[in-house]
Formats: C-alpha cells, structure tokens, sequence
C-alpha cells in the first residue's frame, strides 16, 4: 500500500504535466476526428474550376458549351490586358482560359470540329487537363448526336442530359463515408490519445520507481519484489481508468446518441483494451528506458507508428496489400477494424468474428507484452 | 556473551575477471559499532550488498540473525536499516513523505509509523526542513535524509555505507553522535568508511580489507598493536645531511627515519624518551631545529605498514 500512496503522490506532483500532454492530445485528436471525417466525405465532390471565357461566336452550340461549363465551374469574365491574364494564370487565379471564335457553330455543323478553340492554361497543370477533357467530351458527345442525326436543340438537350447524370460512389466494404457516425472517428482516435498520454504521464512515474538506487534500497526493504510490482500497476491502472472514464465522459457528451447504445458499448470496450495495451507497452518501455527525455521520444515513435499503420490516421481502405499484411501484426489495426464493425451492430447477436478477433488480439497483445516487461523488471532486479 | 548479528564465510564475487571479494570471513556482533575500513574498490560495497541479498555470490555464505540471507529474507530484512552510499530518495517528495514512505515499508500501523517518522526526523535534526523537496537540502542535509529514511524504523542491525561522503565537518559530526547515539539505543551497527578518523572515532571494532581480502581485524588498540610503530616524532630541521640521517637511524628505538622538504620523520618502536635522544643528537651535532611535535599511530599507519600503500589513494 506503501507503494501505492508513493506512486499516487508522485502522481499528483506531475498533474500539471499531466494535464498539459492531455490537453494538448485531446485537442489534437478532436482536430482530427473533425478534419478526418470532413475529408472522407468530400473525397468524390467535384472539382470546381476558374475558368474565364471569351466567346465571339453567337450560336447555339457555343452558348450551350459556355451554360455547360458553367454548371460545374465558376466562369468569369476575361481579363482586359494581356499582362493581367498572366498574372491571373500565373497566380492561379484563373485555372483555364477558352477562346470561342466567331463562326465556330457553322464551322462545327460543318464537320470541322479540330482546331477551332484556342485555351490557355498552367502547362502540364492537372486542372488545366481536367478542363480540356470535359470541352473535349462535351463536344464529342454533342458531335456524336449530330453525327447521329439529331437536331442541333435535341443534341445539346441530350448532351446536357447526358453530363447531369452522377454516380453515387461506394467502398468496396460497402460502406458510405459519409454514412459513418462522428462517433465512430472519436473512437477511432482513443488508441492515439491512450499511447502518447499514457507513455507520458504513467512511465515517468514508473521511472521514479525503477531508477537504481531507489529500486536498490526498495530491495532491502521487507516489501517483497511482487508486492512492489503489483502495487504500482495498480496504480497505473487506476490513472488509466481515470483518463479512460473522463474520455468516455466527453463521448458521451458529445455523441450521446451512439455511445448510450450497444455499438457505444461495444465501442468503449474496444477502448478499454486498447487502454490496456497502452498500459502495458508503458510498463515495457518504463524497463527498457532510463531517461524521461527517451520516454518522449518513445511515446512520439510509437504513438504515430501505431496511428498511421493501424489505421487512425489514414483509412485502412488505400492501404496497399503489403502496408496492409504488416499493418496486421499491429493491434491498433485490429482496434480499428473492430470500431469499424462495430458501428454496425445494433443487437448483442451481430457482434461478428471481425470484433471478437479485434478483442482478443488487442487482449494477446497486451498481456505478452505486459509480461515481456515483467520478465525485463524480474531480469534487472536480479542484476 | 554477544550473539553474532551478521556472520560472513569464506565469501567470494566476482565481476568476469575482477574478484571483488576473495574468500572474505567476518563476524559482527550484537551490540558493536563494526568498522569496514578500506580504500575505494576495496570491496566494503560489494561486501555490504552481499549482506543484504542485493547481489548474488559466487562462494561463500551470509548469515544474518542466524539465517542465511536470501533476496526474500523478508522476515530478516524487516529488522535492518540501510542507509546506501548513493543517497536514496524520492525527488518528488518532501523530507516528510521520504521518510514516511520508507518507514512504512516496515512499520504498517499507520499510528506508531507518524511517531518514527517524527524521532527520525528530530534524531537528524531535520524538524525545520520536512515540507522541504530534496533538491533544495544541502549535501549533509540530504545524507541526513538518507539515515533517516534508512533508520526509522528502528532497525536491530543498521548499515551504513559510507554515509558522510561529501559532507561538511558540521553534518559529518552530528551523523557520527547520531550513529553513537543508535547503538547507544541497542542497535548494532556496520559501517563503512575510507575515512579513518570517524572510524576511529566510533567503531568498537574494525576490519580492514583491500583488494576484498581482510587484511587486519580489531579495536583500534588492537590493530595499532600490529604495527611496529609506537611513536611518530616530527620535528623541523635545517641542512640535515645524509650521513647525519644515518646516523639519526642508528640511534635505540629508531627503526625508521625518513627526511624531505625541511621535515624530519622519526618512527619508533618502544623506548622512552625518544624524542629527548633525537633532539640532542641534533643539538651535538649543531643542526639547527624548528617546530617538534609527536603523534602516536593511526589506523592510515596501520594501513600503510600492512598494505604498503595509503588508505586514499
């Protein structure tokens, strides 16, 4: 107990520390959940252009080419002066410059369709290719009808037709980004706060404890070996619980709706284990590293390693097949995947394998590594 | 008679090639303030971490309170106090919370563990500095710290390690009444030192070791009874010529003279009036002569007489 109350003291002398890494970690992490989600679901939206046009030509086709790109782009009017347009394109203040000259309706109903516009743009720009591709292919499809036999109004009304139509896009998993619950991006976040705030808060203390000559006179006292240990993971775990419940407080005042439901549940005890596993990966590098200033530098390397290939920080869905393959020895990529199916569930039966295997994995995890550093401590105190 | 407290036999560690302590035999007894003399690197450490089970022997075997001590002698660690060379405490709390932490490693009554703390920290005189952090205490009042976390719970064996390493006259003096004081209160106390005054000073029995051999072992009369050198006569001379240092050698009792920078060292063995025979031949002999003074042996002199060397080296 002696322990114990040592290790809370000492706690409570590095609360400001304390509450600094976590704020700064917490806002970071709630930064992120907004940004990632907010990315995810612009991920297919159109591009829009600038693109400036100057139409000398009064006919019907260069009126309806000049209403379709306007649908999708913002079309202004061209600069007066050759010196202003390069500054413009220069800029990037215009992405794309059309020049529609007198005659171009007859010449195109005439079947000279090649070489009758002139453009201007940033040379090899992918905004600059972009725009030919969509003049190019609404002047194609509208050749096409024409080709066809339509008249001039029924091919522009077709051509029209033709480029409103959109297609919903789909992850291959099935799932919508745009579908997914805040919720599920505030969970997917926690790993990355337990590891950065749990290495940085619980290991110097740990060290404290483990430095030489405390841990030498520790030795000659008549506490033994096991119940030094096991008081100071108790007093690891109850600062863990104590950041574990103020997280889940916060979720559940911002995303009461899901996480006051069984996926919320769920959900939070995916947490846990991944709190657990932060837990022992602090008691493990607590033995390896004798300096705080390591221990920084540990949670840093760790806490982004494990962010980035589990998943939390970039969707597992563009990993490619071998970023994936290592990606599976990492347990945050298994917390990830389990968060994800879990926003799914809706009853205790549709908890599938994919969660189960998330937990266990996550629990294998962090009991071997929890006994690698007890094994470490057990080695060290023998020499 | 005394029980013997802590028995050492035959014991031997090793560092690879090193032989920290070679086949080193002690005994100390219930009641004794027992002296470890020796340089630095002479084993006292490794010896003192042999008795209390924090480092592994090659040979040999530690007894302590009659049992063999082992890592998980908890029942015999509970009745001993240490206080390590390296100061041991927790940075991060106060004078107070040091002590009351490694008070109550042993003492769980939550009542009698507040009294312990409170006699510490008034036998090392620390009542003004307990709300105090570590970091803001001088060297001699953080050893002071250091004994008291190690002897608050009123240990039966206490073990020091060097203890008064880079501390001033004034906290080196008070930790030596202190360690008086503790046996005076019945505990038997170890320890260790290269400084032989304080050895001198407070141990009722001494062993000297070097090189993790015990080289002599006793009181000081005892040990200063080994040497040959009774009487250490200083005296200050002008133009002493090597004939003349000679012939000072040959004089009764004089077995050894020894002559540099103005100062003239006469070492005897027995006789009286030594040093009357000395400063007449001086006078005879017309040598001009300053301060003199005489100094009987040291335990350094016993050091140097069986090692051949000086205790700091």
């Amino acid at each position: 107990m002696q322990v114990f109350k040592a290790y809370m003291k000492i706690v409570k002398k590095k609360i400001p520390s304390i509450i600094v890494y976590f704020a700064i970690f917490i806002g970071i992490s709630i930064a992120m959940t907004q940004a990632g989600s907010e990315s995810e679901r612009k991920d297919f939206a159109q591009t829009e252009l600038k693109i400036a046009i100057e139409n000398l030509d009064d006919g019907e086709l260069s009126k309806a080419l000049v209403d379709y790109l306007q649908v999708n782009h913002e079309v202004t009017e061209i600069p007066e002066t050759e010196d202003e347009l390069l500054d413009a394109i220069f800029c990037r203040k215009l992405d794309y410059v059309l020049y529609i000259p007198a005659g171009f309706t007859e010449k195109f109903l005439a079947g000279e369709r090649e070489g009758s516009l002139r453009d201007r743009k940033v040379p090899q720009s992918s905004s600059g290719m972009f725009a030919d591709s969509q003049v190019e292919g609404f002047l194609s499809t509208l050749g096409v009808y024409l080709d066809a036999g339509f008249s001039v109004d029924e091919s522009i009304k077709n051509t029209m037709e033709d480029y409103e139509l959109s297609v919903e896009v789909a992850f291959l998993n099935g799932e919508n980004a745009a579908e997914k619950h805040m919720a599920v991006y505030y969970f997917q976040y926690l790993p990355y706060i337990f590891i950065s705030t749990i290495i940085l808060a619980i290991g110097p203390v740990l060290l404290v404890f483990l430095r030489r000559d405390i841990n030498a006179r520790n030795k000659c006292s008549s506490v033994s070996f096991q119940t030094r240990n096991l008081w100071l993971i108790g007093g690891s775990i109850v600062v863990a619980l104590a950041e574990y419940l103020f997280l889940m407080a916060i979720g559940i005042c911002m995303y009461p709706d899901y996480i006051l439901t069984l996926k919320g549940a769920v959900g939070a005890f995916n947490a846990f284990l991944s709190l657990l596993f932060a837990l022992s990966v602090t008691f493990l590098f607590a033995q390896i590293v004798k300096k705080e200033n390591a221990l920084n530098m540990v949670s840093n390397v760790c806490s982004l390693t494990l962010a980035f290939l589990g998943g939390i920080f970039v969707p597992l869905d563009i990993f490619g097949e071998n970023v994936l393959k290592v990606s599976k020895f990492i347990p945050t990529y298994w917390y990830v995947t389990a968060n994800d199916a879990i926003a799914h569930v809706t009853k205790f039966s549709e908890i599938t394998d994919p969660i189960w295997h998330g937990f266990a994995i996550q629990g294998i995890y962090a009991v071997a590594l929890l006994t690698l550093g007890m094994l470490i401590n057990r080695i060290r105190a023998r020499e | 008679m005394t029980q013997p407290v802590v028995v050492i036999e035959n014991l031997v560690k090793r560092y690879k090639e090193l032989v920290a302590l070679d086949h080193l035999n002690l005994q100390i007894n219930e009641g004794e303030i027992f002296g470890l003399l020796g340089p630095n690197g002479s084993g006292k450490t490794t010896a003192i971490s042999c008795v209390l089970a924090l480092l592994n022997f090659d040979k040999g075997s530690v007894k302590v309170f009659g049992k063999e001590i082992q890592p998980d002698s908890y029942d015999i660690k509970k009745n001993i106090g240490v206080v390590l060379q390296n100061v041991a405490v927790f940075r991060e709390l106060t004078v107070y919370e040091n002590i009351d932490y490694f008070c109550g490693l042993y003492i769980k009554d939550k009542r009698l563990r507040k009294q312990y703390v409170n006699e510490a920290v008034e036998f090392v005189g620390l009542g003004e500095y307990v709300k105090f952090y570590p970091k803001k205490l001088s060297g001699g009042l953080l050893r002071r710290l250091n004994i008291a976390c190690g002897i608050a719970h009123k240990p039966k064996l206490i073990i020091l390690d060097e203890p008064t390493v880079a501390v001033d006259p004034q906290s080196r003096n008070r930790i030596l009444e202190g360690i008086e004081d503790l046996n005076a209160q019945g505990a038997t106390v170890i320890y260790t030192s290269h400084y032989m005054e304080e050895v001198e000073q407070v141990c009722s029995r001494i062993a000297i070791i070097d090189k993790g051999r015990k080289i002599a072992e006793g009181t000081k009369e005892e040990l200063k009874k080994m040497i040959k050198t009774d009487e250490k006569i200083h005296i200050e001379v002008v133009g002493l010529s090597e004939t003349q240092l000679s012939q000072l050698r040959q004089l009764p009792h004089v077995y050894r003279a020894d002559y540099a920078a103005n100062e003239l060292t006469v070492y005897c063995n027995g006789g009286k009036h030594n040093i009357v025979h000395i400063l007449k031949y001086l006078q005879e002999n017309e040598v001009s002569f300053g301060r003199v003074y005489t100094q009987l042996p040291t335990l350094n002199d016993v050091f140097l007489e069986i090692t051949g060397k000086e205790l700091r080296d």
